[in-house]
């Protein structure tokens, strides 16, 4: 593997590109598809709510005769269908969707109270994207300091759209989950790289890892606890939950 | 890099190096034999890297050499930006590797793709094949891999990839006899 000539530039910086992606790969799973319920690390790491719902998850995942929690569907092309029935084994759905290639991190941790994001006036998140309703009142990263967002349809019994500005990274358009309904997310000149669909048998998310930037990951959380808050977000950091979940819907 | 070797460059950054370093030449060569553009030429290089750092886990020895499981890769990416560019023109742009190009790479990588000119000529006049013999034709003629190579890259068995050789030769002669400089393309 002697180069005999000097390697384009862009093949330079292409290669620091993937060795990028390369290292932020997790080390491989001894064992794909494992049934068992394995509690998250980063559901772990959330908190004593984390641990909690963790441990839930394992007792309901060992009765074993419950259907399928999740299923991953790797279209032809490209694109990755995700269908979550119920908020389970959240560790083996993180270890099929990075096996499809989406850089996901599946937590259904909710939130402890003080990591929250009460609603936001306008203050936009840092970190690429994160998910999140209102202001960071609650918050102690003291991150919120940004461009106003604007804000349509805030009500409870339906969908929200949500307008923020992000430094570098133009406008995104956000859906929280609180009722049926579809979001995307993107911003512009960049198609939006996850989709989410609500319906009465859980929740459809549709990624197209390629669109995700790289380096940054897919975030899939929910703000309840319920299958229909299931969110979706795209970001180098864990979105924040709004604080008070919406519960009509 | 050896084949048991290869599913390390999913996860260790200086294995990939080494495999990207071996490789990224040929794989831009084997995306300008197809395609014209520079800067789709840039997507579709980094898309095949991309997706090799993704099936690397699960590439097995018996799929061939490191360089025929890439090739195979390498038809898969090409392939499918076919058909996503008729049917929605690029409306999911992917890994863009285009916004690592700056103008003296945008005039080297038309270098390679104006000396992939004929190449893409044949190409395109094996549109009519049937796609079992067209793949085959494809990588012995157009990227000057053997039968057997080209068998590991599109995973049948090298008598398999003879044959289909055989006949995709004997229908091209007999389609291209009122072409003669196309013909011509082909020889080389």
């Amino acid at each position: 593997m002697t180069p005999t000539r000097t390697p384009d530039r862009f093949e330079e910086r292409l290669l620091a590109e993937l060795r990028q992606i390369v290292a932020e790969r997790p080390a491989p799973a001894p064992d794909h598809r494992a049934r068992r319920a394995r509690p998250a690390r980063l559901a772990a790491a959330g908190g004593g709510v984390a641990v909690a719902s963790a441990a839930v998850a394992a007792v309901v995942v060992s009765g074993g005769t419950a259907p399928a929690a999740y299923a991953v569907d790797a279209r032809p092309d490209g694109r990755v269908v995700v269908h979550v029935r119920s908020l389970r084994d959240a560790a083996g759905l993180q270890r099929e969707l990075r096996a499809a290639g989406v850089p996901a991190v599946v937590d259904y941790a909710t939130t402890a109270p003080d990591g929250c994001a009460a609603p936001r006036t306008g203050a936009a998140t840092s970190g690429g994207g994160a998910t999140s309703a209102g202001p960071r009142a609650g918050s102690t990263s003291g991150r919120s300091a940004g461009a106003r967002g604007a804000r349509a349809g805030d009500r409870r019994d339906g969908p929200r759209l949500e307008v923020g500005v992000e430094r570098g990274d133009g406008p995104r358009l956000e859906r929280h989950g609180d009722g049926p309904g579809t979001a995307e997310r993107g911003g512009p000149g960049r198609p939006a790289p996850t989709k989410t669909r609500v319906d009465g048998d859980g929740a459809t998310l549709t990624i197209d890892a390629s669109a995700v930037p790289a380096g940054q990951r897919v975030w899939i959380t929910t703000s309840s606890g319920r299958v229909q808050s299931l969110s979706i977000a795209v970001g180098s950091r864990r979105p924040a939950p709004p604080c008070s979940p919406p519960e009509a819907g | 890099m050896r084949p048991d070797e290869l599913p390390r460059i999913a996860h260790d950054p200086a294995a990939f190096e080494a495999f990207y370093r071996e490789h990224v030449e040929a794989v831009q060569r084997f995306v300008a034999r197809r395609v014209a553009d520079p800067s789709l030429v840039a997507d579709l290089t980094s898309e095949v890297f991309l997706a090799a750092i993704d099936a690397a886990p699960s590439y097995r020895r018996g799929r061939g050499a490191p360089v025929a499981w890439l090739f195979g890769i390498a038809r898969n990416v090409v392939s499918a930006e076919r058909r996503r560019a008729g049917r929605e023109r690029r409306a999911h742009v992917r890994f863009q590797g285009r916004r690592l190009l700056d103008a003296d790479d945008v005039v080297r990588m038309q270098e390679r793709i104006d000396a992939a000119a004929r190449a893409r000529e044949l190409h395109g006049a094996l549109a009519e094949l049937p796609e079992d013999e067209r793949a085959v034709l494809e990588l012995v003629a157009l990227d000057d891999l053997s039968p057997s190579a080209a068998a590991d890259v599109l995973g049948i068995r090298p008598v398999a990839a003879r044959v289909r050789l055989h006949r995709a030769r004997t229908r091209l002669r007999r389609r291209l006899a009122d072409a003669p400089t196309t013909t011509r393309s082909m020889e080389a």
